[in-house]
C-alpha cells in the first residue's frame, strides 16, 4: 500500500480562493480533503503548499469546523484512527504530525483519548494530550484487549 | 424462650458495627470477580496530561491521575500503563481500592485484570473485620490471596493503635479464611506481650484458629496464672491447641488438645501436664481421650477415657463449678448398633474416684444389652424387651461388697386407648434378674440369687379445655386430671446385691414411674394410686405455653417393704400418702422463664424439697437469673442455697457481670463473682473478681481473672466465658 | 362454666389429621418420643415425603450438665440437665414455614456423691421427661405455624 503522503490530494468545498503566488488556498463550506486513507473535513480550511523540485507540494493545513474531523489508517495497522476537534493543524513533514486543538477527541476502535489539546506524531504514532482546569484528559482503554497488530 | 440463635447473631453483629463504625472497605462479595477478569471491561483514566506510544502500546499519565475499572480505582501523581501486558506501573505514591481491599503504597506495579501486583511500603485494609496494617512489601497473588513482608497487622480502626501483630511475613488467604504469620511479635497497648515463630489465625469466623484468648489471673492460692493458648491448624482434618500455662506458686504447665476428623471416625485427645507442682510436691496431670467412629453394617463405637493424677486435680485446675465439684471421673468404651426395633450395646465402664472418703462405684466389665421396642402406633400395643448381662467388679477388694455377674430380662407390653378427650393405658411387665456372685450378700443367702416379679399399671387421663381472652390474645386453659394405678407384688430381695441401683428422685414425673428404684437390683413392691392435676395456659396462635402448673400425690394402699439394704426401714415407706408434689413452668414473651418444683411433707408438716428459678433474657447480652434451692437433708446437712446472677450491658462498651451463690444452711457465700466486660472495636477484656468457698475450715480463695480477646486473632475458647456459661443460666456469650 | 372435653367440644388437638414427615434422622429415643408426641397431638406420621402435608426437620438435640448446688466440701449436691431441641418446619413443597427454632427444657436433680452410676441413671430418666416435654412444646409451635405464610427462601427473620 503506498503511503498516504505520496497519494494525490482531492479537495471539495463550496467555495475556494486559490493564491498561487503565495501558495495558500482557502476553502470554505463542507470542506473535505482526501489523501489516500487520510480524510480531513471542516467548515473552513487553509492549505499551505511549498515548492519542492519544481512542483507544488502540500506543506501545512489549518482547518476549523464544528468540529473538524480527521481519519486515517496508520501504515501497519488494520483499524482507522479517528479524531475530532474545533481546530486542527496538519504538518506534512518535520515530522508528519497533526495538532487537535480547543477540545480534542481521538479514538481507535473503543480506545479513546480526549483533552484540551492532542498532538499526534503520525510517523512514530505517538500522541500527547494536555488537559486544562475544567477539561482534563480522559483516556479509555481495555486492559485485556488482545492488540491486533502482529 | 430467650432470643434465638439468628437473633443473637444479628444482635452481636449490630453491636460490633456500633463499636467499630461503618465499614471502611466495600465487601468483597459485592462485586462479580468474573467481571473483573473479563476483557470487555473498560478502564477510564483522567489525568492532567497523557503521553501515548501507539507502536509500543504504552501510556504515561501525569498529574492527579485517577484510574477506574469496575470497582477498582487508582489515584496517583503519575501512572504508566503497558497495553500489551496490561500492567500498571506506579513510581509515585498511590492509593488503590477494590471491593474487599484498600491499598496505599510508595511505589509498585499491578495487573488489574488478574488482581496481581506488588506494593512497596504499603498500607492495606481488608473488608473483613477492619483488618488493616502496613508492610514493607505487599504481594497480591489474586483476589483471594496476598502476602506481606515485615508487616504490622491489626483489626483496630485507623487511628487506634491498641494492639499490633508485627511479623517478618504474613499470608492472608480469604478462600481458606486464614492468616498465617511467621516470627511474629504481639504488642498490646505498646507492651510486647509475646513472640511466636509461627501462628495462624482466622480472618473470618469460619474456623476456630489462631491465638486463642490469653487469660491472666491471680489468686491467693496460686498467685499469678497466665495462659496463652495457640491453635495449630495442621491440616483440614487435624488441628491442635497448645495451652502453655504459667502458675506462679505451682510451676509451668502445658496443656494440649489434638483433634482429628476422618470419614469413619473422629475424636479428641486432651492432656495437661505440670511437672513437680510446688504446692503439691509431685507431678500433676490430666488425660482425656474422646473418640467415636463408625464400622460397616451400622455399628458405631466410642471411647471416653478420663484420668487425673490425683483427687484434687480438678479442684486445683478446673475453671468451672461443674469441674471443681465433680467427685468421679468416668472412663468408658462402647460398641452399639440399632435396627428399627432392636438396639444392642456392649460397654466397659470404669470410674476414678476423687476422694478417699468416697465409695468406689462398681466397674462394668462388660455390660451387654439388647433392647427391643415396637414403633409407636396409635391404638396398637407397644411391646418392649430389655435384656442386659453385666459383670460387676471393684477396683480393689471391698469387704461386704460382692462382685459378680447379673442377667436381667424385662419384657413389657403397653396398650393405650387414646381419644382426643383422654386416654387409658394399661401396661404389664415382668422383671427377672439372676446373679452369680463371688460371695453371698448375707450369710444365709446363696451365691446365685434371683428374683422374678410382675408389675401392672393403669394410666388414665382426661383433657378439659376452656378458651378465654386475655387482652387481645386468644388463650386456651386446659385442665388435665390424671389417675395412675401401680401394683407390684412384694418379693424378698434382701439377698440381692446393690450393684448400680438407687432410689429415684421424687419429682412430679416420678409420681408416674413404675418403680421407686432405678436399676435392676431392686423392684419396689407397690399397691398405690397416684392422683394428679395439671393445668396449662396455651396461646394456640403463637404456639406458646405460657404457664403449666401441676400437683400430685401418691396414695399407698400398703406399706413398702423392699429397701436397698436389708432391714433398713424408711419412715416414708410406712406412710399412707406421699409428699404433695407441685411443679410449675412459665415462659412469657420478652424472655421471661419461671420454673419451680416443690414437695411438701404433710406428716412432718415441712418442706422436703423446693427449687424456684426466675430468668429474664430479653436480649442476647442481658441475662438476669435468680434461683432458690432447698432440700431437707435427713442424713446430710440441709441444703438451702440462693443463686443470683446477671450480665447487664451498659451501652455497647460495658457489661456488668455478677454472680452470688449463697448457702443459707452454712450461712456463707459459696461463690461470689463480680466483674466487668469492656469492649472496643478490636479487643475486649473480661475482668472478674471471684471469691470461692474452699470447703469448711479452709480459707476462701479470692482470685482476679483477666480474659483478653482480640478480634480477628482468635475466638474466646477457654477460661472465663465457659466459667460464666457454667455459672449464669442462659448466658450464651458472644462468639467472635 | 366454659369447660368442654377436648375434641368433643371443638377444642383443637393441635395437628388433627395433619400428615407429618419427620426428616433429619433423629436418634432412636428421640424418634420414639416424636412418634408419641405426634400421636398425642392428633397428627399421623407418614413414612415418605411424598404424602406429607408438613416436613418437620429435626436439626439436632443436645444435653448438657451444669452444677447447681454444692455442699461445704464443694462437692456437687445438685446438677441441672438442660435439653435442647432444634428443628425447622417446611410445607410439602419445601417452602420454609418456620425459621430454625430451638426449645430448651431444664430440670435440676439430686447428686449422690457415692453413686455416680445412680446419678447418671437418674439423669437418663430425667432426659426422657425433658425430651417428651420439649417435643410437646415443639409440636405446639408446629401446630401454630402449620398454615403460616411460606417464607421467601433467603431472609431468615423468625415469624413470631
Amino acid at each position: 500500500r503506498t503511503p498516504d503522503r505520496e497519494q494525490p490530494i482531492d479537495l471539495e468545498s463550496n467555495r475556494a480562493e486559490i493564491d498561487n503566488v503565495r501558495g495558500i488556498s482557502t476553502y470554505t463550506g463542507d470542506v473535505v480533503l482526501t489523501q489516500g486513507s487520510m480524510v480531513i473535513t471542516g467548515d473552513r480550511m487553509v492549505v499551505h503548499t511549498r515548492e519542492a523540485d519544481d512542483r507544488r507540494v502540500l506543506d501545512r493545513i489549518e482547518v476549523d469546523g464544528s468540529p473538524a474531523t480527521y481519519e486515517q489508517l496508520p501504515e501497519d495497522q488494520t483499524d482507522k484512527v479517528h479524531a475530532e476537534a474545533p481546530r486542527m493543524e496538519y504538518y506534512s513533514r518535520g515530522p508528519q504530525r497533526i495538532y487537535l486543538l480547543q477540545g480534542a477527541e481521538l479514538w481507535q476502535r473503543e480506545n479513546r483519548m480526549s483533552g484540551e489539546e492532542i498532538r499526534v506524531n503520525l510517523e512514530t504514532q505517538e500522541a500527547q494530550a494536555e488537559g486544562r482546569e475544567d477539561r482534563r484528559t480522559r483516556t479509555i482503554f481495555f486492559p485485556a484487549e488482545e492488540t491486533d497488530d502482529p | 424462650q430467650g432470643p434465638s440463635a439468628a437473633e443473637r447473631e444479628d444482635y452481636f453483629a449490630e453491636r460490633q458495627r456500633m463499636l467499630c463504625g461503618p465499614p471502611l472497605v466495600r465487601p468483597l462479595d459485592d462485586v462479580d470477580i468474573a467481571l473483573r477478569q473479563a476483557p470487555e471491561t473498560p478502564a477510564t483514566v483522567d489525568a492532567d496530561a497523557v503521553y501515548y506510544d501507539g507502536r509500543a502500546g504504552r501510556y504515561r499519565f501525569r498529574g492527579d491521575v485517577f484510574m477506574q475499572r469496575l470497582d477498582q480505582t487508582l489515584r496517583s501523581e503519575e501512572v504508566r500503563y503497558d497495553q500489551e501486558s496490561g500492567r500498571v506501573d506506579l513510581d509515585f505514591p498511590f492509593e488503590y481500592e477494590e471491593a474487599g481491599l484498600a491499598l496505599t503504597g510508595k511505589s509498585g506495579w499491578m495487573l488489574l485484570r488478574e488482581d496481581r501486583g506488588e506494593v512497596v511500603d504499603g498500607q492495606f485494609m481488608l473488608d473483613e473485620r477492619n483488618i488493616r496494617g502496613e508492610a514493607e512489601l505487599i504481594r497480591l497473588q489474586d483476589a483471594q490471596r496476598s502476602s506481606y513482608e515485615r508487616v504490622g497487622y491489626t483489626t483496630c480502626r485507623p487511628g487506634n493503635e491498641d494492639w499490633w501483630l508485627q511479623a517478618r511475613d504474613l499470608e492472608l488467604d480469604r478462600e481458606e479464611g486464614l492468616g498465617t504469620a511467621r516470627h511474629a511479635w504481639f504488642t498490646f497497648l505498646n507492651v510486647p506481650m509475646f513472640y511466636t515463630p509461627w501462628i495462624t489465625f482466622p480472618i473470618d469466623d469460619r474456623r476456630r484458629t489462631g491465638l486463642l484468648a490469653p487469660s491472666f489471673s491471680t489468686s491467693d492460692r496460686d498467685g499469678t496464672d497466665i495462659t496463652v493458648p495457640f491453635y495449630w491448624n495442621i491440616a483440614p482434618n487435624y488441628d491442635a491447641t497448645l495451652v502453655p500455662r504459667w502458675i506462679e506458686r505451682r510451676g509451668t504447665m502445658l496443656g494440649s488438645e489434638f483433634r482429628y476428623l476422618r470419614e469413619t471416625f473422629s475424636g479428641e485427645v486432651y492432656g495437661e501436664y505440670l511437672p513437680d507442682d510446688d504446692q503439691f510436691g509431685d507431678d500433676r496431670w490430666l488425660f482425656g481421650w474422646d473418640h467415636d467412629g463408625r464400622l460397616p453394617l451400622g455399628w458405631r463405637y466410642d471411647a471416653d477415657i478420663n484420668r487425673a493424677s490425683d483427687d484434687d486435680y480438678l479442684r486445683d485446675f478446673g475453671s468451672g463449678l461443674l469441674e471443681t465439684s465433680s467427685s468421679h471421673l468416668e472412663s468408658r468404651g462402647r460398641l452399639r448398633n440399632s435396627w428399627n426395633e432392636w438396639a444392642v450395646e456392649a460397654e466397659v465402664q470404669h470410674w476414678q474416684t476423687l476422694g478417699e472418703d468416697l465409695r468406689n462405684p462398681y466397674r462394668r466389665e462388660p455390660r451387654l444389652s439388647a433392647e427391643y421396642q415396637t414403633p409407636f402406633r396409635m391404638g396398637r400395643p407397644l411391646y418392649q424387651l430389655d435384656t442386659e448381662y453385666t459383670r460387676f467388679a471393684l477396683p480393689q477388694d471391698d469387704p461386704g461388697r460382692p462382685e459378680g455377674e447379673r442377667m436381667d430380662i424385662a419384657p413389657r407390653v403397653e396398650w393405650s386407648f387414646r381419644q382426643p378427650w383422654g386416654y387409658v393405658t394399661p401396661a404389664a411387665s415382668l422383671r427377672h434378674t439372676q446373679y452369680s456372685l463371688d460371695e453371698p450378700v448375707t450369710d444365709a443367702a446363696d451365691t446365685s440369687p434371683s428374683r422374678t416379679v410382675p408389675t401392672f399399671s393403669l394410666d388414665s387421663g382426661v383433657y378439659f379445655d376452656r378458651p378465654f381472652e386475655l387482652g387481645d390474645r386468644q388463650l386456651m386453659q386446659t385442665l388435665e386430671p390424671r389417675v395412675f394405678y401401680l401394683y407390684t407384688p412384694e418379693r424378698n430381695q434382701d439377698d440381692l446385691p446393690d450393684f448400680d441401683t438407687s432410689r429415684r428422685d421424687v419429682s412430679f414425673d416420678g409420681l408416674f414411674s413404675e418403680d421407686r428404684f432405678a436399676g435392676a437390683d431392686r423392684v419396689g413392691d407397690a399397691d398405690q394410686v397416684t392422683l394428679a392435676l395439671t393445668t396449662r395456659f396455651i396461646d394456640l396462635a403463637e404456639g406458646r405455653e405460657y404457664l403449666r402448673a401441676s400437683l400430685g400425690q401418691i396414695h399407698y394402699r400398703r406399706d413398702r417393704e423392699v429397701t436397698l439394704s436389708p432391714g433398713q426401714v424408711l419412715e416414708e415407706d410406712r406412710r399412707g400418702r406421699s409428699d404433695y408434689v407441685a411443679d410449675l413452668r412459665s415462659e412469657l414473651p420478652g424472655g421471661v422463664l419461671a420454673q419451680g418444683e416443690y414437695r411438701y411433707n404433710p406428716y412432718d408438716n415441712r418442706s422436703e424439697q423446693g427449687a424456684f428459678r426466675l430468668g429474664w433474657n430479653p436480649r442476647p447480652d442481658l441475662v438476669v437469673g435468680a434461683g432458690y434451692r432447698m432440700r431437707y437433708g435427713s442424713n446430710e446437712r440441709d441444703l438451702e442455697q440462693t443463686d443470683l446472677a446477671a450480665v447487664i450491658p451498659m451501652g455497647p462498651r460495658f457489661s456488668l457481670i455478677g454472680r452470688w451463690l449463697y448457702s443459707l444452711a452454712d450461712e456463707n457465700s459459696l461463690e461470689t463473682v463480680g466483674g466487668l466486660e469492656y469492649r472496643t472495636c478490636c479487643w475486649r477484656v473480661q475482668a472478674l473478681g471471684r471469691r470461692s468457698f474452699e470447703g469448711s475450715g479452709a480459707e476462701p480463695d479470692t482470685s482476679v481473672m483477666l480474659q483478653f480477646e482480640f478480634t480477628g486473632l482468635g475466638q474466646v475458647d477457654a477460661g472465663s466465658t465457659d466459667f460464666l456459661q457454667d455459672s449464669i443460666y442462659g448466658y450464651e456469650g458472644e462468639r467472635f | 362454666c366454659g369447660w368442654q372435653l377436648r375434641g368433643v367440644g371443638g377444642g383443637a388437638a393441635g395437628l388433627d389429621g395433619t400428615a407429618v414427615y419427620v426428616d433429619g434422622s433423629p436418634a432412636r429415643d428421640l424418634r420414639q418420643a416424636l412418634a408419641e408426641g405426634l400421636a398425642n397431638s392428633g397428627a399421623d406420621e407418614v413414612e415418605s415425603l411424598a404424602d406429607a402435608d408438613l416436613v418437620l426437620r429435626i436439626v439436632g438435640d443436645s444435653r448438657d450438665r451444669r452444677s447447681l448446688a454444692v455442699d461445704r466440701q464443694i462437692q456437687a449436691r445438685e446438677y441441672e440437665l438442660r435439653y435442647r431441641l432444634e428443628f425447622e418446619l417446611e410445607n410439602a413443597e419445601g417452602d420454609r414455614l418456620m425459621d430454625r427454632n430451638q426449645i430448651t427444657t431444664v430440670r435440676g436433680y439430686r447428686v449422690d456423691r457415692d453413686d455416680p452410676v445412680g446419678t447418671d441413671r437418674r439423669e437418663d430418666e430425667l432426659l426422657l421427661d425433658l425430651r417428651r416435654d420439649a417435643v410437646r412444646l415443639m409440636l405446639l409451635q408446629v401446630a401454630a405455624n402449620k398454615d403460616a405464610e411460606p417464607q421467601a427462601e433467603d431472609n431468615g427473620d423468625t415469624p413470631d
